[in-house]
C-alpha cells in the first residue's frame, strides 16, 4: 500500500500493524476511464480506497434525471457503506481516468469485525467518521439551499430538557431489533424521560455522547427563523447525536421530542470506556451505529433531493 | 398491515403498476420489501378514466380473493389505462378474530362521493373509541358504514368535516378536513387513556387531486409484548416524471422533474432498486393539485 493511503486524512489513526493487516486482507482493483466501478441499486460488495485517478459519484433523482455529487481523488474512499449496511449501493460511481487502489470485501470485513479484529474496528471507526462527516456536509447543503416548501415547516418546540427518570431499561431495550444483539448497553447508560417538545439538544451544543431512544421518538431539523424544518424522526432503537459523536463537531440540528420519549443517556466517558474494555456485545453496537449513520445520511440525500427535484418539478418553465 | 398504491397523472396501463415491476403492489402481497407481512385479505382499487362515461365516478373493483391469483382483474388490467388510481391490499393479523369480507376492503367511498380513501395501519383501542366517534360523523355518511374496520370510520371522519362533501374539493380542503378527523381521534384517544403507537398512513383521490399523509399517533410507544406489527414509523415514498413504463430494462418515470406530469405514491416503491424514489417525510402530507396542464406536489407538515 502506497504513503497516498498511509497519509489519507479519511484513514486516520492505523498503527502500522493495522495498516500491514489491513493490506494483506486487501485485493487490487482498478477500472478504465469512462468505465463504472458500481450502479446505484446494486448489491453492496466492497469499499474502495483509491490510490490513483479520479471517480465521479451520481445519484439518479425521480424523473431518471442524474446529478452530480462528488468526486473522489486519491487518498479518498468510496462505497463506505457497503462494510456498514446491506443496503443497496445508493451512487453510481464511474472513472473519469484511469482509476486504481485497494478493494476491502464486506463479507471479509464483517467476519473479522465480528471477532474484533483491531484493523477492522479501526476501519469500522474510520468509516463511521467518514458517514458522520459526509451527513454533516449534507446537511450543510440543506442549510445552505433553504430550498423547504414553506407549508413543510413546523412550529419550533423548546420545553424542558430530559429529566432523570425510572424503569427497567433491560425490558425496554430487549424489544428493539435495531439494536441487535447490543442490550448489554442497557447496564451503563442513565434513564431520561422527556415530554413532547422537550429539547433533547441544541444546533452547536458540545454533546456529552449519546441517547438512545427506547420508547417515543425524537425530531432533528434545521432551525428556520421561527419554525423548524424536520429532517430526522428518530424512534424506538435509534441513537440521537450520532453525527457529532462520531466525527467528534457536536450536534449540527436542533432535537426535540416528537412524543412523550424515553431515552437512555450513554455518557463520553462511559462509550469510551466500552472502546477500551471491548465487551463482546461491542461490535454489535459498533454495527446498529454503522447502519443508522448510513440510514441518516441516505435520508440527509433523500431530503436534500426532494428539495432539487420538487422545485424543478414545481417550477417547469420559469425562472428559478 | 395493508400497502396502498396511488397514482395521478396521464393514462399509464394498469398492468404496469399493479404486476409489472418486480415489487410492484400485487407483488408486496407476499414479498413487501419494507414490511415483513403477508398482505393476504382482500384487494380493492378505485380508478378513473377520462374517456368513460361519468369520469369523476371510479371504476371500482373489490375482492377477498388473493388478487395475485385473480385471472379476471389480470385480464382487465392488461386493457385497462386510468389517469388516476387508488389501489390496496390488506394485511390483517393471522387469527380468527379478523373479518374478511367484501365490506372490509379498501379504497372506501360513500355513494354520491368523489373522494375515496385507503388505509395503512391500525388505531389501538379502536372497538372503545368508534361510540365516541360517531358523535362527529354526519348521520347519511353514519348509515353507509358496512364493515368492520378502523379505515372506514375515518373515511366517514374526514368526509363528515368538509364542507362540501359532494364536491371536488381543492387538497387544502381535504388536508384541513382530516387535520380535523385526525384531532378528533387524538381527543377520543386521550378521552379513553390509548397511548399506544398507532399509524395512519392515508391516500385519498378523486381522480383530479391526490392527497397522502404520513402519520402515527404517539409514534414509539408501546408496552413490551403490545406492539403490533413494527417499531419503525411505516413508510411511504413518491416519485415523479412521466411516462411510467419500461425504459432501458427498468420500470421508472422518465423525462426529468422539469417535464413531469405524473405522481406515484405508494407504501413503498414498486422497484428493489428505488433510487428514483423519495419518502414521504414522517408527520406530513404529500399534496399533488392540478395546475393548468401540469400538477403540482408540496409537502405540508402534519401536527395534530
Amino acid at each position: 500500500m502506497g504513503d497516498v493511503l498511509r497519509n489519507a486524512p479519511q484513514l486516520a489513526g492505523f498503527d502500522t500493524d493495522e495498516w500491514n493487516a489491513l493490506s494483506v486482507h486487501a485485493a487490487a482493483f482498478a477500472v478504465a476511464e469512462g468505465e463504472t466501478l458500481f450502479r446505484q441499486g446494486d448489491a453492496p460488495g466492497a469499499l474502495y480506497l483509491v490510490e490513483r485517478g479520479a471517480l465521479e459519484i451520481t445519484t439518479r433523482l425521480p424523473g431518471d434525471e442524474a446529478a452530480v455529487m462528488s468526486a473522489i481523488r486519491p487518498g479518498e474512499m468510496v462505497g463506505e457503506f457497503a462494510l456498514l449496511d446491506d443496503g443497496p449501493r445508493s451512487a453510481h460511481v464511474r472513472a473519469l481516468e484511469d482509476t486504481a487502489g485497494i478493494a476491502v470485501s464486506r463479507g471479509r470485513f464483517l467476519a473479522l469485525l465480528a471477532d474484533r479484529t483491531p484493523w477492522a474496528m479501526r476501519l469500522g471507526m474510520a468509516l463511521r467518521r467518514l458517514v458522520a462527516s459526509r451527513t454533516r456536509a449534507t446537511l450543510g447543503r440543506i442549510v445552505a439551499e433553504g430550498m423547504f416548501d414553506p407549508g413543510a415547516l413546523r412550529q419550533l418546540h423548546a420545553g424542558p430538557k430530559p429529566v432523570a427518570a425510572k424503569g427497567d431499561v433491560a425490558a425496554l431495550l430487549r424489544s428493539l431489533p435495531r439494536l441487535g444483539d447490543a442490550d448489554g448497553v442497557s447496564a451503563h447508560g442513565h434513564l431520561h424521560s422527556v415530554a413532547a417538545g422537550g429539547t433533547v439538544a441544541e444546533p452547536g451544543e458540545a454533546q456529552d455522547g449519546l441517547h438512545l431512544v427506547l420508547r417515543g421518538a425524537v425530531r432533528a431539523g434545521v432551525v428556520r427563523g421561527a419554525m423548524q424544518e424536520q429532517v430526522f424522526v428518530f424512534g424506538p432503537g435509534c441513537f440521537v447525536g450520532l453525527t457529532g459523536h462520531s466525527d467528534g463537531r457536536g450536534q449540527p440540528l436542533l432535537v426535540t421530542a416528537a412524543e412523550d420519549s424515553l431515552l437512555l443517556h450513554l455518557p463520553k466517558v462511559t462509550l469510551a470506556k466500552l472502546e477500551r474494555e471491548r465487551p463482546p456485545w461491542l461490535p454489535a453496537l459498533h454495527a446498529a451505529m454503522g447502519r443508522q449513520l448510513v440510514q441518516d445520511q441516505r435520508k440527509a440525500n433523500r431530503h436534500l433531493g426532494r428539495s432539487l427535484a420538487l422545485t424543478r418539478f414545481n417550477h417547469a418553465g420559469e425562472s428559478i | 398491515m395493508c400497502r396502498i398504491l396511488s397514482y395521478l397523472g396521464s393514462p399509464v396501463l394498469l398492468e404496469n403498476l399493479l404486476y409489472a415491476p418486480d415489487s410492484s403492489l400485487l407483488n408486496q402481497t407476499i414479498g413487501a420489501q419494507m414490511l415483513h407481512m403477508l398482505n393476504l385479505a382482500g384487494f380493492g382499487m378505485a380508478a378513473w378514466d377520462e374517456g368513460t362515461r361519468d369520469p369523476h365516478t371510479p371504476f371500482r373493483y373489490r375482492t377477498t380473493q388473493v388478487a395475485l391469483f385473480d385471472r379476471n382483474l389480470k385480464a382487465l388490467a392488461a386493457k385497462l389505462q386510468p389517469s388516476a388510481l387508488l389501489a390496496h391490499i390488506r394485511g390483517v393479523p393471522y387469527n380468527s378474530a379478523v373479518q374478511v369480507n367484501d365490506q372490509n376492503c379498501h379504497p372506501f367511498r360513500f355513494e354520491g362521493l368523489p373522494l375515496s380513501m385507503a388505509h395503512n395501519g391500525d388505531l389501538a383501542g379502536f372497538r372503545d373509541m368508534r361510540f365516541d366517534l360517531a358523535a362527529y360523523i354526519r348521520p347519511e355518511f353514519a348509515r353507509q358504514i358496512q364493515g368492520s374496520t378502523d379505515s372506514e370510520w375515518i373515511y366517514a371522519l374526514v368526509v363528515s368535516a368538509l364542507a362540501d362533501p359532494a364536491a371536488i374539493n381543492e387538497p387544502d380542503a381535504i388536508l384541513a378536513a382530516i387535520r380535523r378527523a385526525l384531532g378528533i381521534l387524538r381527543e377520543v384517544r386521550a378521552r379513553h387513556g390509548i397511548t399506544r403507537s398507532s399509524s395512519a398512513n392515508l391516500m385519498f383521490c378523486d381522480g383530479v387531486n391526490l392527497v397522502a399523509v404520513r402519520f402515527t399517533f404517539d409514534f414509539g410507544r408501546f408496552d413490551a409484548g403490545q406492539l403490533q406489527g413494527t417499531t419503525e414509523y411505516l413508510s411511504m415514498w413518491y416519485t415523479f416524471g412521466r411516462d411510467y413504463g419500461l425504459h432501458d430494462g427498468e420500470w421508472k418515470l422518465t423525462g426529468g422533474a422539469a417535464g413531469a406530469d405524473s405522481v406515484i405514491v405508494a407504501s413503498e416503491p414498486l422497484t428493489r432498486d428505488f433510487a428514483t424514489w423519495i419518502e414521504v417525510p414522517e408527520y406530513s402530507a404529500l399534496l399533488v393539485r392540478r395546475e393548468g396542464l401540469r400538477r403540482r406536489a408540496e409537502i405540508h407538515a402534519l401536527e395534530v
